[in-house]
């Protein structure tokens, strides 16, 4: 039986934002974070909540800025005036056909505590409603100065540098306008476990999949809750098959064009080469990339972007430093646009002349490649996660972070997967990621030992000298059997249920249920 | 409600909640909560405070400050976990109730303290039923009642002696430990999950809780003198010795403890 969907994780944001709209003084929010990230859904959820602590008295008007011209705009923001009755907050003589009268109309309507939501924010940027952020510059100003009680304005946007430029700019109208900003990254690892629980996903291999596959993008797993009967195949293999098929492949799948329009929305032309020669090799240096793709002269500023801009890059230092590959790494750090990027793209194109369903099957061999990768990352992640909580096995200060340049064509190899300490106990733990527990053998298991070991012995990990060193497996599941042969040899096992457990807040006791999420208006 | 309870309904000074970061519970619905587990347990007191009461949120572990009228407690329950909104609520609402700022510091304390922890167990037993038969207005209540138990049962089973246990002999060992520290967690528990079912099964003995604080405890030497001191305040006040008897003969008679 799966569970109606609900709104997930970003409890602490939800109350933050709740927190602001509450006061009776005037504020101007600021939501982003990139495309399906559910920037409108927190604010939908914030306004819902609102309304059961003050029912219609906190009149709200959410318009969408469209990506076209004034007069179009104008006629979105009538309708949604319309829609919310709110028309009387606007004086009779106010024209509502053009910029400057929409801009009046919301200064109108703020002033008189009607909390008003510009989505699609970054739209007007530059542009036909490029002149838009100064006309309402000037009622901005006129409101911070009103004595309270008025409403309020939230710009939503997804386009990180565009939000950027219209609000941190220091030549930008509403730049220092902004009495709170906030910046949404995608689920956590205990998010994801709720909403596996909660949608028929509660086997370890199929919740790696899914975070594989979407990484924490909210929109990503509705499309998957609200896909009927998944839960009922028994074996993965059957299931992944299906889930492919029908999210990715099928004429009408829901993704199927998700990963070019994130990409064709967020980024242009040469963003994507690099993106795809990323995927395609799992990491590049800045010279290997220059290498593939000598068409780009100058690769820096691109790479800013996709690393510090947009964040679906991430810069790896090498761990030893010294050593003969000495160049940073870049890796597509966003699970979706890796997927998409390495197998889900060409799988789509292959699907326009093949059967989807024959395309999907030749998937699987791809997948499990990525989720062993994936596996590594959300090992990491959840460990972190667990201790940020209090709630982990293992209280960690720090972790080792950046790529491992003493590779397997090196003779003294030293590749591991997690390498996590604690400063003040002076405990470090070693961490084996394996996509199955049986892959935990002794072959391998000597071969993470003789890593550590060496490790160990080179000046970055002669800090740990003296300390006391503990030597973990991990892998989605661990039968009992497993886990009890592998804990007799003093390794210890974690897999994502003990992860669930110890991201589940037993403390703070059950749930108590939210009412059930609405699809938003303008959900396609 | 009882009948006094009842009549004093709507003279009993207000609760609110304020603003603050409670994650993804409307303020609405935090009150509701509190408000359910308020109604519990002033029933059992039959009274209300002598003043209104201010729930805020932080960060920090839950109190209620000296000398603030309206009075001020802060829980760092949020979200909707119920359950430890009520566990921590009727904590610090035990404490308002017990009069706890009249005598700050004595070594007597560590009673009041694990008193309230009773009065967490006790509300949160009560609103496994009444969140069934009589509903707060928030979304799921019925269903999510049972677990109100559960959270308590969970929290006893940590703190439940070993069955046939002497308590005068475990106090004899322990009220050392707690005269010299009151909020001893572990021990207040185990004192309160001795007292849960004499409470639950004559919730009236809230009402001679109510009457603690209201003499200088400094003056009893003893805890037998402390329970000598509040059953003469009761007597004073023309109640009987209820609660003081109950606890004498639970934890100061030489026959091992009857387990209800």
């Amino acid at each position: 039986m799966v569970g109606i969907w609900t709104f997930y994780g970003r409890r602490n944001e939800l109350g933050a934002l709740l927190e602001k709209l509450r006061g009776e003084q005037w504020f101007f929010g600021a939501v982003r974070g990139r495309r399906r990230i559910g920037k409108t859904t927190l604010v939908q959820q914030a306004l819902n909540t609102l309304a059961e602590d003050k029912p219609g008295r906190r009149p709200v008007l959410l318009v969408q800025l469209p990506e076209s011209t004034p007069t179009d705009f104008a006629a979105v923001f009538q309708n949604a005036l319309r829609e919310a009755d709110l028309g009387s907050h606007i004086g009779k003589s106010d024209t509502l056909d053009d910029l400057p009268g929409i801009a009046n109309a919301i200064g109108s309507l703020c002033a008189a505590g009607v909390i008003v939501v510009l989505d699609e924010f970054q739209n007007c940027l530059d542009g036909p409603l490029g002149p838009f952020p100064s006309l309402l510059q000037a009622h901005v100003d006129r409101l911070q100065d009103r004595p309270s009680p008025v409403g309020g304005l939230i710009v939503v946007g997804s386009v990180q540098t565009e939000m950027e430029a219209l609000l941190e700019d220091r030549k930008a109208p509403l730049f220092g306008r902004t009495t709170f900003r906030m910046s949404l990254a995608p689920w956590n690892i205990g998010t994801v476990f709720d909403v596996c629980e909660n949608h028929g996903a509660r086997e370890p291999m199929r919740c790696l999949t899914l975070w594989t596959l979407f990484g924490g993008v909210p929109k990503y797993w509705r499309h998957f809750a609200e896909t009927d009967g998944l839960d009922v195949i028994p074996d993965w293999e059957e299931w992944a098959t299906e889930l492919c098929e029908r999210l990715f492949l099928r004429h009408d799948a829901p993704l199927r064009e998700e990963g070019e329009r994130l990409l064709g929305h967020e980024l242009r032309r040469n963003y994507l080469a690099i993106l795809r020669q990323l995927a395609e090799r799992r990491s590049c240096t800045h010279a290997e990339l220059r290498e593939a793709l000598p068409d780009l002269t100058s690769l820096g500023p691109y790479l800013k972007t996709l690393t510090q801009d947009l964040r679906v890059v991430e810069k790896e230092l090498p761990v030893f430093a010294g050593e003969s590959s000495r160049g940073a790494r870049y890796v597509v750090s966003d699970p979706f646009l890796s997927a998409w990027l390495a197998a889900i793209q060409p799988a789509c194109q292959a699907a326009r002349v093949l059967p989807a369903a024959e395309i999907a099957k030749r998937l699987l061999p791809r997948l499990r490649t990525m989720e062993g990768h994936a596996f590594e990352r959300m090992m990491r992640a959840a460990s972190e996660e667990a201790s940020r909580k209090n709630d982990g096995d293992f209280p960690l200060t720090d972790q080792v972070r950046g790529f491992w340049n003493r590779t397997r064509s090196n003779p003294a190899a030293i590749e591991i997967d997690l390498v996590a300490w604690n400063e003040e106990s002076r405990c470090v733990r070693f961490g084996s990621c394996k996509r199955t527990a049986d892959r935990h053998d002794p072959t391998s298991l000597r071969a993470f030992r003789q890593h550590v070991n060496r490790f160990l012995s080179t000046s970055t990990g002669e800090r740990f000298t003296g300390w006391r060193k503990e030597l973990a497996l991990f892998s989605p599941r661990f039968s009992r059997e497993q886990r009890a042969r592998l804990e007799a040899g003093d390794w210890i096992c974690r897999d994502l249920a003990d992860f669930r457990r110890m991201l589940q807040d037993e403390a703070r006791g059950p749930r108590g249920p939210l009412a059930a999420s609405p699809k938003l208006v303008g959900e396609e | 409600m009882s009948e006094a309870a009842a009549r004093n309904e709507d003279t009993v000074p207000a609760l609110t909640v304020d603003n603050g970061n409670w994650n993804a519970a409307s303020l609405k619905s935090v009150s509701e909560v509190l408000n359910s587990a308020r109604k519990e347990l002033l029933d059992a007191f039959g009274r209300g405070p002598d003043a209104s009461v201010r729930v805020a949120w932080w960060s920090q572990g839950p109190r209620v400050f000296f000398d603030h009228r309206p009075y001020e407690i802060r829980i760092n329950a949020r979200d909707t976990h119920w359950c430890q909104y009520v566990y921590q609520f009727s904590h610090e609402l035990c404490h308002v109730m017990t009069h706890f700022d009249r005598y700050r510091q004595h070594r007597h304390k560590w009673f009041e303290e694990s008193l309230c922890e009773l009065a967490s167990l006790f509300v949160l037993h009560r609103l496994a039923r009444s969140w069934v038969e009589d509903p707060p207005d928030i979304h799921g209540a019925s269903e999510f009642a049972p677990h109100h138990g559960t959270y308590a049962e969970r929290i006893e089973s940590e703190h439940r002696l070993p069955p046939g246990c002497d308590l005068a002999g475990w106090l004899d060992a322990n009220i050392e430990a707690m005269e010299t520290d009151s909020c001893r967690r572990e021990l207040n528990g185990a004192v309160a999950v001795a007292l849960l079912a004499h409470f639950r099964a004559e919730p009236s003995l809230w009402g001679d809780c109510g009457w603690l604080n209201h003499w200088d405890a400094n003056r009893d030497a003893t805890f037998s003198d402390y329970l000598d001191s509040w059953a003469a305040c009761l007597q004073a006040h023309g109640r009987g010795d209820g609660a003081p008897a109950v606890i004498r003969k639970l934890f100061l008679s030489e026959a091992p403890c009857q387990r209800a």
